[in-house]
């Protein structure tokens, strides 16, 4: 690789960041406040496939990004009620979704566009300043402003320190009055929320058109990157930015090398990557230590 | 009588969650212009057509569905059967084609699961790394390693959409039993179930691995080194997966389709077949058949009513997302009763 090329792979790796970066940043939200939401994979299969659908059927952008926040946060609603009202067991609570969106995509992609596998590509160019002939999307910037955004929510607001609480030690949280069941409630939905943006985004910008199964597992790499960032939002931005950067290499040498057998092995850098990045740092992470767990009171 | 009431009580809530799934799945129907009850019997009854698919299947989920009950009782949420499934199939495929031999395939495939939901269990047990983000990444990483295998080195040069199939001497043969002809996939993989009941009800080490789900610290209490007995189910788990995908060359596909679409989701859907089987391995026996059945149903009203075989992940998944939160019928029960 020139140095020229490492360029244009840099730029590609920013668009690349924008999804794990939103998704990873809403978990970080999720998280701190006691809430695992393991269907992420779903919730951005799902609103890949309405962000574009929307966007086809109105030809307005910014439509398809509200469609697929708007989805996002109901199916956050949805797990919340799950995970926070009915006390269920948010891991297989998740695993169920990602199921369920599986199917239902495939199932949408037949009964809008008559085939198993995609959408038309759409028509409209999304918005974006050119780069070394690579377009950049007004999204990153956004993705950067929602992580410095959050941390200043969580380190430096009265609610930030609710949300911290509660996901560390809900029942004194509750003995000091905070409401745990409604602050678990407003993080996982704003969380999804992003999820479900990060989702518009991919079928809409990054890649122009929805495709089976197109989230390619970036739900989960998003989860270890909230895992890797020591559950801090400024270092999920630079963990997005180490797998937007791998990702982006993958797809580079795809396009340089076309669709061989090694390509294939190439595509494996992503995932080995994460699990390289979330091994090496996993002793020293400290999660919430009411993580994963329904709080009931007593 | 309060074992017997305790199952009548699962067996309700799987019920009432599987008609609840498959009342989405009418509503599917429905908007695909297909009549909703008709599609759902058939798609209940009409695995009957496909015997050898639904005992197949059966067979092999039940293997991926253990895979992930044994380290679901220790604590443990195991999403790594898919990469160890690959990973047996692509062992047990080079080594038939190589060796010509049965026995060897089913070993070392077997062996080649344990060591690939293995590193996942000793990433866990020294590092601390979350065993669900793990295995998922190593299933992409051995579905991309599998795809290149199966693209670049056992390409059939005739059949090129699939691989070489393995020699006849290394088929798994069937079995007459009572005068009909079975897979001996089906036998092995019921021996092995009810083996996997045995060791987790009977011996002491399968109480003991319960103890470390239930209750880490208890465990820690009685001197159990919990990080071991939490690697040893998941090399546990990685054996079964990989020892499914053996069987599943060995026994059933004889190759792998350039796409890998003959060897995928055994893995994942193993997960639902274990939590609807309430992580019991007499109970997941029973989830196999009717997980099968349901699959297999899929495939053979697809043509017939138009409906797209993915309405059965749709109904599978509202189970597990209705299974996660048992409260759920036991508030819907209270509000129906009486309004209290």
């Amino acid at each position: 690789m020139e140095a020229g090329d490492l360029l244009v792979v840099g730029v590609i790796s920013l668009s690349a960041m924008v999804p794990i970066a939103l998704t990873a940043l809403g978990e970080v939200l999720a998280e701190r406040s006691g809430v695992v939401n393991i269907g992420l994979e779903g919730i951005l299969l799902l609103t890949a496939w309405l962000g574009v659908y929307v966007v086809l059927e109105t030809g307005s952008i910014l439509l398809g990004y509200l469609s697929g926040l708007l989805l996002g946060a109901l199916l956050g609603l949805m797990h919340a009620a799950i995970a926070v009202y009915l006390k269920g067991d948010q891991i297989i609570a998740g695993l169920g979704l990602n199921i369920a969106a599986a199917g239902l995509t495939a199932l949408g992609t037949l009964a809008a566009w008559g085939n198993y596998g995609q959408s038309p590509p759409l028509e409209v160019k999304p918005p974006g300043i050119e780069v070394l002939g690579q377009r950049i999307s007004p999204l990153v910037f956004l993705a950067v402003l929602i992580g410095v955004g959050i941390w200043w929510l969580l380190e430096k607001t009265r609610l930030g320190h609710k949300i911290k609480a509660v996901g560390d030690d809900p029942r004194s949280a509750d003995a000091l009055g905070i409401n745990v069941e409604r602050i678990r409630l407003a993080a996982t939905v704003a969380g999804a929320s992003l999820a479900g943006l990060a989702g518009a985004y991919m079928s809409i910008d990054y890649l122009g058109s929805f495709v089976k199964l197109m989230s390619g597992g970036r739900g989960f790499i998003a989860l270890a990157d909230v895992a890797f960032s020591g559950w801090n939002p400024l270092g999920a931005l630079l963990g997005a930015a180490i797998f937007g950067f791998s990702d982006a290499v993958a797809r580079y040498y795809n396009i340089v090398a076309g669709t061989t057998a090694s390509s294939y092995l190439i595509n494996t850098i992503p995932y080995i990557v994460t699990l390289v990045a979330v091994a090496a740092t996993a002793r020293r992470a400290r999660m919430p230590r009411a993580l994963g767990r329904p709080y009931i009171k007593e | 009588m309060r074992l017997i009431a305790k199952i009548l009580r699962e067996a309700a809530l799987v019920g009432t969650a599987l008609l609840v799934g498959l009342a989405m799945g009418g509503l599917v129907a429905v908007f695909f212009d297909a009549p909703p009850l008709g599609f759902l019997v058939d798609m209940v009854l009409s695995a009957r057509h496909l015997p050898d698919i639904v005992v197949e299947y059966t067979a092999l989920l039940a293997l991926t569905a253990a895979a992930f009950a044994i380290p679901l009782h220790a604590g443990l949420f195991n999403i790594g059967a898919e990469g160890s499934f690959y990973a047996g199939a692509l062992v047990a495929l080079m080594v038939g084609v190589e060796t010509g031999s049965l026995l060897l395939a089913l070993l070392l495939g077997t062996l080649a699961g344990i060591i690939v939901t293995g590193v996942a269990g000793a990433l866990r047990a020294w590092l601390g790394v979350n065993e669900v983000l793990s295995t998922i990444m190593i299933n992409w990483v051995m579905y991309w390693v599998m795809l290149y295998l199966v693209v670049d080195t056992l390409a059939d040069p005739i059949f090129t959409q699939r691989t070489v199939k393995v020699p006849r001497e290394a088929r798994l043969p069937w079995i007459s039993v009572a005068g009909v002809d079975v897979p001996s996939t089906i036998i092995i993989s019921t021996m092995i179930i009810i083996g996997v009941w045995i060791f987790l009800r009977m011996t002491r080490y399968g109480l003991l691995l319960r103890v470390v789900g239930a209750n880490e610290e208890a465990a820690r209490m009685r001197g159990v080194n919990v990080r071991l007995y939490r690697l040893v189910s998941m090399l546990i788990a990685g054996g079964l997966a990989g020892l499914a995908g053996s069987l599943h060359i060995v026994g059933f596909s004889y190759s792998i389709d350039v796409l890998g679409g003959t060897v995928r989701n055994y893995g994942f859907n193993g997960i639902g077949v274990a939590l609807m089987g309430r992580n019991d391995p007499l109970g997941i026996l029973a989830a196999s058949l009717l997980f099968s059945s349901l699959l297999a149903g899929s495939q053979v009203v697809e043509p017939i009513y138009k409906v797209p075989k993915e309405a059965a992940d749709l109904v599978i998944g509202i189970v597990i997302i209705l299974l996660a939160a048992p409260t759920i019928f036991s508030i819907i029960r209270s509000r129906l009763g009486g309004g209290r």
